[in-house]
């Protein structure tokens, strides 16, 4: 009758775990995952897999050399390769997809203590330093279905590189989108894999949010400044949506401004965070030397997390605040 | 009104339909001289002596304490020392019982007829909060109108924590001792408003309360979403009244006094009979009882172990004082229920989930009532940072547990938000 | 104390930032030496891609002496036969591009050689490619005078369904390939502006020989 196991309350803890989360995650990814393997075709799932697989042994080995406990099952360098993978051309060669796996694993992750503890987002970081690395392989995209023309290699622009096309008609001038909005929203244009396709981006975001992994903060933020920013540089409502739909920014605000770890913990931290994020990618988009700024935006906005944590604080209930200013300004 | 955060719970509130019965008098009890918040007491028996039923044994000098009685009749074996749950030692008195329970013949019913004879009668009856913290009652009561006049009186019958139902059991059973209990507070206490707080899972306990109080203009009764933990004292002033009971405060600060549900109907029946606090009600439940789950009366004093074998809960492997999540664990079957046990749970596992790292997801702070920020206060912990832990209003923290029942990697964050308490220094 | 945590710590890397960059350009400044009028190592080496040799060339003078300029060339180089000259254009990057445009004898282009490229690393710089730099051989001035408006026009953006989309693009070529007298560029993905900044370059050496009436002496 005696070995009672004792311990201090609370005696009862959520069914929820970070295995559980990051299989969300995964979930809420795959049907991006698939529209790009099925618009980019057999290298881009060859991508996916090399970026999880190679993402994965990276984890297991840094942990297994710094003598740390194994985290493979917590299922967050899944996450990592899949994001990457997401955010690489199709015709990425293999062994850049290796090096920047190994580039989020280990050197953003590993190196600062593991998951939870990393400064950047790993996918973002290295995407980043893939693209100033070999920028070539890295802005070649290859038009949809490409992979259906045996004969040659068809690359084409994305939406973030396509030129509008001018015609005047009726004495009026008009300015039409390279791609339609049907495409657009179905993702069957040029870019990364996994950024396309914005109806399953936008339905993983939601169902992230329904099941309360993210916050909606973020996303909303994000996407809001960018539209409202755009819209009053622009003035025209279909370019605003074009550059919703364009490039990486759903992806960027649903899935990586949202991560746990490199992102603001309260809800008014998530708000600035994601106006951050919106305001930087207007300006990189619009005036910077890169067409797409959405990696830069949130990688930018990480290294402002902690100063953000640090200003929104919460106001704990009933707290008594202004306890030293009150002393030392208030009398003068 | 913002609401506060906090945490949707199974109820498993199993035994509500269960009736208080009396549990069998056990061979002997052990009294432990603290029960409650404050002072313990000092035995005033030795070995040897024979004892009856609300006989004296334990009282002290100190105002913030509580005298404590027999619950048995029957002869004092032994005065030991006895390691409380919270790790502190005291006195505790041995009782073998003679199966008589002769009641000590000097307990009168009181007179009360002042603030002061209420107040007189409450310590003399060794009340202290039946909800689980065991503040005196008489301290409680023994506010000073002058500077913190109370206009309103709240009765907790939240019953927040899963499992527990001896607080829906009081409402059902005796209606009417509450009813008085809180007219007699009232009364003497100058308090002209009272509010009853009942969780709305407890739909039959709150149209039983309304309609008993449908003609006592000066008793509402509140209805509380069923969430975690809505029974604690700020949440629940909070709620009922939308008042903040700010740091280092108390509620009378606020014009508010929260007083348990059992708590007040007993200082009605000891204002009619005169027996002290003596037994109590406990819900005996969880899953490693196999028969006799319910509720029932319990001598202050009897071994947990009497009640295992009376539930047959041989593979018990973690046994609480109270409620899930701010129970205390038992380190031995032999401790006794005290005062302030409102639930004796017995599960066959005992282990949590394994801790992982923090993935800075926030739930804790999603889920904190209070809005503090136990991630943060972990980190502060770790590095021993006093000056942050300050700023963080680590003291708020009421050890509720939100933050550690929500967290996906299964961080200890309540415990260690008491581990930091402990690290600032008491003014 | 709101100042002194929050603001004041992002304040000093702030400065100390600022003051870091006005050192660099003081020091930048004091060991600047001054290269007008002599033919530098790069602009021999462009030469020598353009042409094969750079030992001939002079840069043309005024008659006082100074180094002869034109709207956007800062020299100009010629060996009595051949000029090039020497431009600093706009791409990505304001100035981003220092190139030397050579021409033959007839005025039109032999080579262009990129000296120095300040655009963005692996985008911008993909101008240096050859087969983007081949196309500008053999363009001569009457190509690059400019036949639309070339301001921009506040046009209203619109959608179109793919079939308008493809029409659109198929007349655009087809008014591309009826004006054969002008030249298009086929400008490299994901560096429009840098090779608009070649192409102004090279339109800049062209317009600056017509000016020259005849090319050198």
């Amino acid at each position: 009758m005696n070995g009672l196991f004792v311990s201090p309350s609370p005696h009862r803890a959520t069914s929820m775990s970070t295995a559980r989360i990051m299989l969300l995650v995964i979930i809420a990814l795959l049907p991006s995952a698939v529209a790009g393997c099925v618009f980019f075709g057999p290298s881009a799932a060859a991508v996916f897999a090399v970026c999880v697989i190679s993402c994965v042994v990276f984890e297991a080995l840094s942990r297994k050399i710094m003598k740390r406990e194994q985290t493979v099952s917590d299922l967050s360098a899944v996450v990592t390769g899949l994001l990457l993978g997401m955010n690489l051309p199709a015709t990425t060669p293999l062994y850049i997809a290796v090096i920047g796996s190994f580039i989020a694993i280990v050197i953003v992750k590993q190196l600062f203590g593991g998951i939870g503890q990393n400064f950047a987002n790993p996918a973002i970081a290295a995407r980043v330093v893939l693209m100033l690395s070999f920028a070539d392989s890295m802005t070649t995209w290859v038009v949809p279905y490409w992979y259906t023309d045996v004969v040659d290699v068809t690359t084409g622009a994305t939406p973030l590189t396509a030129s509008w096309l001018n015609y005047s008609e009726g004495g009026a001038e008009y300015k039409m989108a390279p791609f339609t909005l049907g495409e657009m929203l179905w993702g069957e244009t040029g870019g990364c894999i996994g950024e396309t396709c914005a109806i399953a981006l936008i339905a993983g975001g939601i169902f992230l949010i329904i099941t309360k992994i993210i916050s909606a903060a973020t996303p909303v933020a994000f996407i809001g400044s960018f539209a409202l920013l755009t819209f009053i540089y622009t003035g025209s409502a279909v370019e605003t949506v074009y550059g919703i739909l364009a490039g990486g920014l759903l992806i960027g605000a649903f899935f990586m401004a949202t991560d746990y770890a490199t992102t603001p913990v309260t809800t008014k931290g998530k708000i600035i965070f994601g106006i951050g994020c919106g305001l930087m990618t207007f300006i990189i988009r619009n005036f910077g030397s890169f067409p797409e700024g959405v990696s830069f935006a949130i990688l930018l906005m990480n290294l402002l997390t902690p100063y953000i944590d640090k200003l929104t604080l919460t106001k704990p209930f009933g707290a008594k605040m202004p306890e030293k200013p009150a002393k030392s300004e208030g009398k003068e | 009104m913002n609401k506060l955060n906090g945490i949707h719970l199974a109820h498993n509130k199993g035994t509500k339909k269960c009736e208080t019965v009396d549990f069998p008098l056990p061979k002997s009890v052990i009294i432990p001289m603290s029960q409650h918040m404050g002072a313990p007491c000092d035995s005033l028996v030795k070995k040897g002596d024979e004892v009856t039923v609300g006989q004296k044994i334990g009282d002290s000098g100190a105002f913030m304490s509580a005298p404590i009685h027999s619950s048995v009749s029957g002869k004092v074996t032994d005065v030991t020392d006895y390691l409380l749950p919270n790790g502190s030692v005291c006195k505790a008195v041995v009782i073998e019982t003679d199966g008589n329970q002769t009641v000590c013949p000097d307990l009168r019913a009181p007179i009360i007829n002042d603030r002061q004879s209420l107040i007189a009668a409450v310590r003399d009856c060794g009340l202290t909060g039946l909800g689980g913290a065991g503040f005196p009652t008489h301290v409680k009561l023994n506010y000073d109108p002058a500077k913190t006049p109370v206009d309103t009186l709240v009765i907790n019958a939240a019953e927040c924590e899963p499992y527990i139902t001896s607080d829906y059991r009081e409402i059902m059973e005796n209606p009417n001792d509450i009813i008085e209990g809180i007219l007699l507070v009232q009364k003497y206490m100058g308090i002209p408003m009272c509010k009853v707080c009942i969780e709305n899972n407890k739909p039959d306990a709150i149209e039983l309360m309304q309609k008993k109080t449908a003609e006592i203009g000066s008793i509402d009764i509140v209805t509380l979403p069923s969430e975690y933990p809505q029974g604690a004292e700020k949440v629940i002033v909070y709620s009922a009244m939308g008042r903040i009971v700010a740091e280092g405060e108390l509620p009378s600060h606020q014009g508010v006094m929260v007083m348990n549900v059992s708590t007040v109907s007993h200082i009605y029946r000891y204002s009619q009979d005169g027996i002290p606090l003596v037994k109590r009600r406990i819900t005996f439940d969880g899953d490693a009882v196999t028969e006799n789950k319910g509720n029932y009366f319990v001598p202050i004093g009897t071994r947990v172990s009497e009640l295992l074998a009376h539930g047959k809960a041989e593979d018990a492997k973690k046994i609480l004082y109270g409620g899930p999540m701010m129970g205390m664990c038992l380190y031995d079957t032999e401790q006794p229920i005290t005062k302030t046990t409102n639930a004796i749970l017995a599960f066959r596992k005992g282990e949590l989930p394994q801790t992982t790292a923090c993935i800075r997801c926030g739930r804790c702070v999603r889920t904190c009532p209070f809005g503090l920020m136990p991630l943060m206060i972990e980190k502060a912990y770790n590095a021993k940072d006093v000056e942050e832990l300050k700023k963080l209003k680590v003291m708020l923290c009421m050890n509720c547990g939100c933050c550690s029942y929500a967290c996906p990697a299964h961080r200890p964050l309540a415990e260690i938000n008491q581990l930091a308490k402990s690290l600032i220094p008491r003014k | 104390m709101f100042f002194k945590e929050k603001i004041k710590p992002p304040l000093v890397l702030t400065l100390i930032c600022l003051i870091t960059c006005g050192l660099l350009v003081a020091a930048y400044e004091a060991t600047y030496v001054d290269t007008t009028g002599i033919i530098t190592d790069k602009l021999q080496t462009g030469l020598t891609e353009v042409y094969g040799h750079f030992e001939d060339f002079e840069m043309l003078l005024n008659d006082d002496g100074t180094v002869r300029t034109y709207d956007g060339v800062t020299s100009i180089l010629s060996d009595g036969k051949y000029t090039a000259f020497e431009i600093t254009a706009d791409g990505y990057s304001k100035g981003g591009l220092h190139v030397l445009v050579g021409l033959d004898e007839n005025g039109t282009v032999k080579g262009v050689s990129i000296m120095t490229i300040g655009e963005t690393p692996g985008l911008g710089t993909k101008v240096q490619n050859t087969d983007f730099l081949n196309q500008f051989s053999g363009v001569t001035y009457e190509q690059t005078i400019e036949t639309d408006s070339g301001e921009p026009v506040k046009a209203k953006s619109v959608w179109g369904s793919r079939a308008e989309i493809q029409s659109l693009k198929r007349e655009q070529e087809l008014t591309d390939t009826n004006s054969s007298v002008n030249f298009t560029l086929d400008t490299v993905t994901g560096a429009t502006f840098s090779s608009k900044g070649m192409y102004d370059a090279v339109k800049t050496a062209l317009a600056a020989y017509n000016q020259m009436e005849g090319g050198a002496e």
